[in-house]
């Protein structure tokens, strides 16, 4: 799609915004489409029909778990049978009568109790020695691998969820995806779809005075929306000079990015405000952040929002000391949530809507450091759960012994989890979004 | 391109505007005209001395004062804690035990209450002094070298530290940048949050190497796995003993034996790792393009970049010699920079307080909106800093600004928003139940509205001219933007404030904070 033309219809979308706004008739012919998205947005009772293309209030739906600072896998999913894991951390080794056993080579850590019920139930595929060729031990390189999913020397300046969003969620609903974090994920950076972050959603709205609103909002509204009054003159194709009879320089495109954002804003959040202050969650969630964004989402799938990728964020694996005490703690506490989560979904009637994948930028050294800790790693298992998952285990364990520079060799690339999530639950071609082929595995239940 | 400076005839008032924005935290319109009368040479010239014609609002802002005087408590709380823990190992009766153990919780919360509280102080204090200072460029520049230099109380966790580190920044950050970076080394805060203070000779840490390496100096693809081991190697052995408050060298525990770094075979200990790096081009372009994405522009060219390091390489990366010759630059001033990036939380905040004319504002809300907005002094997000850019702006964060703008102005607040904005500072948010009760909520509201300073009406706009909108609005925008407006937002609000001008008399208090509230709610006012 040209530059020029998304800005038409975003024009489209606003003069239909804009005459619905002031009580007129909607005065152009509005495809249905749009008529059908934002009809719900100044009536809240429809917000139910708001429906992309794509999406749909019953489709199919991805949480994204980010596991941020390097999730330790081995003392996740612990090589129970293998000494060269007793020899390699003397201190912080979780004893072999502690391991919730899966079978007779591995087993869960303690503190994911929950992650051991769900396998056992076949709710829970296991991917073991994720990574990718090339490992980078930096945090942010990592991150941004995995979340932009390119190659470990190339940067893209899009992420996997936001192209996900470009090339596959049509139709103008402003919430093809929902981060709950206070930054947007490198993953949610689109071209044009941005999706939107938020950290509060009581407070997700433009509160105006009262008194008088109709004419500020009616104001508000105009300066909240790229312009479409002069042929898309200051839209911000115009990078450079002055713009047409104004004599204002164009601040090209940062301000262009300022106001798209503040109509996608503007139209998704009376939308979501209204979702979230109907629905209540019938499940006790605890009270950790992770534990309350994932009850956030459960709200959002059950007020029937059309958003089809939910993103939320549990830090906290940094464990370069004293990892004992804090890795079991922040794994129970995702574990905690988790079990809450499934439990609100299944009791929901939408379980089997969701699948819900988490990944961290990568493992730990297998040898413990001086510290009882362990450095930047490599490769490490990702675990995918929910209604759409196959259970069970998809590769072998990493070797111990059979190292690479120190850390465990991937035998799972984790664009081949993406392609696997985009082609068989998403439903759209992954090579579009990944920019490659990758052979999706077999982690989703075929109807 | 090279540093010529910017001609004489081309110093505008715009451009006054544009060099106190990026330099400082902007300055209401006589400011702004006085500095541009200077004259560009002198505005720079007095730039550089802390010597700028600025009005100081508010007091004069001291540092807390436990950061000069520790009151001893925290040693106190130590030394017990210290106690009961040798006598948990005696003490073998289990009830006796149970009170040891209350006494320590008892104990770690008092201690994190305090640190609580001194981390809210301190954070106040560094706001305050960038929002009254007489000397923003170097507030500007501190703020620069925390964000470069990125350490968080999340992880060093005693405020005190932090301090030291940010008047490190103060004393050095103007000064030679190799002279600042060895100091990182051996500063307690920097060595707790990336473990040199567990680096041994015969476990390496390699978590400081890694990063004065990627995020510091060189930057990714410039050096090896290889040299990150080696420069870890380097890094062992510096202590910081928490009792006597000193940081030394344990030669006992430091690696002495041969390196190969960079291609340079020697017994380098940590200053020589610095210097080798420092004698690399390199270093010198990793820092202009931090440097230009700070005050200029987020993708700078590849041409300005090169002229820049090679001044910085020219004045032996001498700081003030650096920004000097970059806020002298004709290039500096070009069109397309001019409004053109987008404000950081905190020159969001500051400005939007000097260009209201606010007085004193309390501490819970300068921490609520730092943290609201996704930039809280003394706690980057990572030891890569703020990404800045784009990535300040989320549709939460854009929606976030325009409500705080809407207290600030004193146009409206919203009683759930008042309940966040007074909440507990922390990690903890209120939960806004339904039938959370509408008397609490006033409460917070009522108490929220007296907080708030009332900004400076009669400087903002004086009675005579809120009888006629359209130089009103004209007033307004040279304040709030410093350029013109598109002609249709203009009309738009021009059309607002008439329609609440009541037969020629002037705009009510109230309708004024709207029409503020109104243009400080645009996508263009988050410019900078």
């Amino acid at each position: 799609m040209s530059k020029r033309s998304s800005y038409q219809s975003l024009a489209t979308r606003r003069r239909f915004l804009r005459t619905g706004l002031l009580g007129a008739a909607a005065a152009t012919s509005v495809p249905a489409f749009l008529e059908r998205t934002f009809a719900g947005m100044h009536h809240a009772a429809d917000a139910a029909s708001a429906v992309q293309g794509v999406t749909g209030k019953d489709g199919t739906i991805l949480v994204v778990v980010q596991l941020a600072g390097g999730n330790d896998g081995l003392n996740t999913v612990v090589p129970w049978a293998d000494d060269a894991y007793y020899q390699a951390r003397k201190k912080i080794a979780i004893p072999q009568n502690q391991v919730l056993k899966v079978n007779d080579q591995i087993g869960f850590a303690p503190a994911v109790k929950y992650f051991h019920e769900a396998f056992d139930n076949g709710e829970l595929a296991l991917v073991q020695g994720v990574g990718y060729p090339n490992p980078n031990r930096s945090h942010f390189r990592s991150t941004e691998i995995w979340e932009q999913a390119t190659a470990a020397d190339k940067t893209a300046h899009t992420g996997w969820l936001g192209r996900y969003f470009d090339n596959a969620c049509d139709g103008e609903d402003p919430v093809p995806g929902i981060a709950l974090t206070n930054q947007k994920p490198d993953s949610f950076v689109a071209a044009r779809k941005q999706g939107i972050t938020l950290d509060a959603p009581e407070l997700y709205k433009w509160v105006d005075g009262g008194e008088g609103g109709a004419r500020r909002s009616e104001v508000f509204d105009h300066l909240n929306a790229p312009d479409d009054e002069q042929d898309g003159a200051s839209t911000g194709q115009m990078t450079s000079g002055v713009k047409k009879d104004t004599g204002i320089h164009s601040a090209g495109e940062a301000l262009d990015f300022l106001e798209r954002t503040a109509l996608d804003a503007r139209l998704s959040s009376d939308k979501v405000g209204e979702i979230v202050r109907k629905s209540k969650s019938k499940i006790s969630y605890p009270g950790t952040p992770i534990g309350r964004n994932l009850q956030l989402i459960s709200r959002m799938i059950e007020g029937g929002l059309s958003t089809r990728v939910y993103y939320a964020s549990h830090g906290g694996f940094d464990t370069h000391n004293n990892q004992r005490g804090a890795h079991p703690a922040r794994l129970g506490q995702l574990d905690q949530a988790l079990r809450a989560f499934f439990k609100d979904l299944k009791a929901q009637g939408n379980y089997e809507r969701v699948v819900l994948m988490t990944f961290s930028e990568f493992g730990r050294r297998v040898a413990e450091n001086a510290n009882a800790g362990t450095d930047h790693g490599a490769a490490a298992p990702l675990f995918l759960m929910g209604g759409g998952v196959k259970g069970g285990i998809v590769g072998d364990h990493p070797s111990l012994t059979d190292l690479h520079r120190g850390d465990l060799k991937f035998s799972v690339d984790f664009r081949s989890v993406y392609a696997s999530l985009l082609e068989q639950w998403l439903g759209t071609n992954s090579e579009a979004v990944l920019r490659g082929k990758f052979k999706p595995l077999d982690l989703i239940r075929r109807g | 391109m090279d540093m010529t400076p910017l001609p004489p005839a081309r110093w505008s008032n715009e451009l006054a505007a544009h060099l106190l924005n990026r330099a400082g935290f902007g300055a209401p319109p006589d400011v702004v005209e006085a500095v541009f009368r200077m004259g560009h040479r002198r505005a720079v010239r007095a730039l550089m001395t802390g010597e700028l014609p600025l009005r100081p609002l508010g007091g004069v802002v001291v540092e807390p004062a436990w950061y000069h005087h520790d009151d001893g408590k925290e040693a106190e709380i130590r030394a017990e804690q210290k106690e009961l823990r040798q006598q948990k190992r005696e003490v073998k009766d289990f009830s006796a035990r149970e009170v040891i153990t209350k006494r320590e919780r008892e104990l770690r919360q008092q201690l994190n209450r305090m640190r609580r509280q001194r981390s809210t102080e301190m954070t106040r204090w560094w706001f305050e002094t960038m929002r009254t200072a007489s000397d923003p460029l170097l507030e500007k520049m501190t703020l620069f070298w925390h964000g470069h230099f990125a350490t968080s109380l999340e992880k060093v966790n005693e405020p005190r530290l932090m301090l030291r580190q940010n008047m490190t920044f103060r004393e050095h950050g103007m000064g030679d940048v190799r002279e600042l970076t060895r100091k990182m080394a051996y500063d307690p805060a920097m060595m707790i949050y990336l473990d040199i203070q567990q680096s041994h000779r015969n476990k390496p840490n390699e978590n400081y190497g890694r990063e004065l390496l990627e995020l510091f100096t060189l930057g990714e693809g410039n050096y090896t796995e290889k040299d990150i081991k080696e420069a870890a190697r380097a890094f062992t052995g510096i202590r910081w003993n928490r009792e006597t408050d000193v940081v030394r060298m344990n030669p006992k525990l430091h690696d002495s034996e041969p390196k190969k770094f960079l291609g340079e075979v020697g017994r380098h200990g940590p200053d020589e790792i610095v210097d080798i790096i420092f004698s690399q081009d390199r270093a010198s372009e990793f820092l202009a393009h931090k440097l230009l994405r700070y005050f200029l522009v987020d993708s700078p060219p590849r041409r300005m970049v090169m002229a820049l390091a090679l001044e910085i390489r020219r004045v032996k990366y001498d700081m003030r010699r650096t920004l000097g010759a970059m806020f002298s630059a004709e290039w500096f001033f070009r069109r397309p920079y001019v409004r053109a990036q987008i404000k950081s939380p905190i020159e969001f905040l500051t400005q939007l307080m000097i260009q209201l004319e606010l007085g004193d504002v309390p501490e819970n809300l300068v921490m609520h909106c730092q943290k609201s907005l996704g930039q809280q002094l003394f706690r980057p997000p990572n030891v890569a800093g703020w990404p800045g850019g784009k990535l300040w702006i989320t549709t939460d964060t854009l929606l976030e600004r325009y409500n705080i703008a809407g207290i600030f102005s004193r146009a409206h607040c919203d009683p759930d928003y008042a309940v966040e904005a007074m909440g507990v500072v922390g990690r903890k948010r209120p939960q806004l139940k339904d039938g959370d009760n509408a008397r609490r909520r006033k409460r917070l509201l009522a108490q929220l509205r007296k907080q708030v300073p009332r900004p400076d009406i009669e400087k903002i706009a004086p009675l005579e001219l809120r009888a006629r909108p359209d130089q009103m609005v004209d007033a307004l925008a040279q304040r709030f933007y410093q350029f013109p407006m598109r002609r249709e937002d203009r009309d738009s609000f021009v059309a607002f404030a008439e329609s609440r001008v009541d037969g020629g008399k002037p705009l009510a208090e109230k309708d004024l904070a709207e029409l503020v509230h109104l243009m400080l709610s645009t996508p263009y006012y988050q410019l900078t």
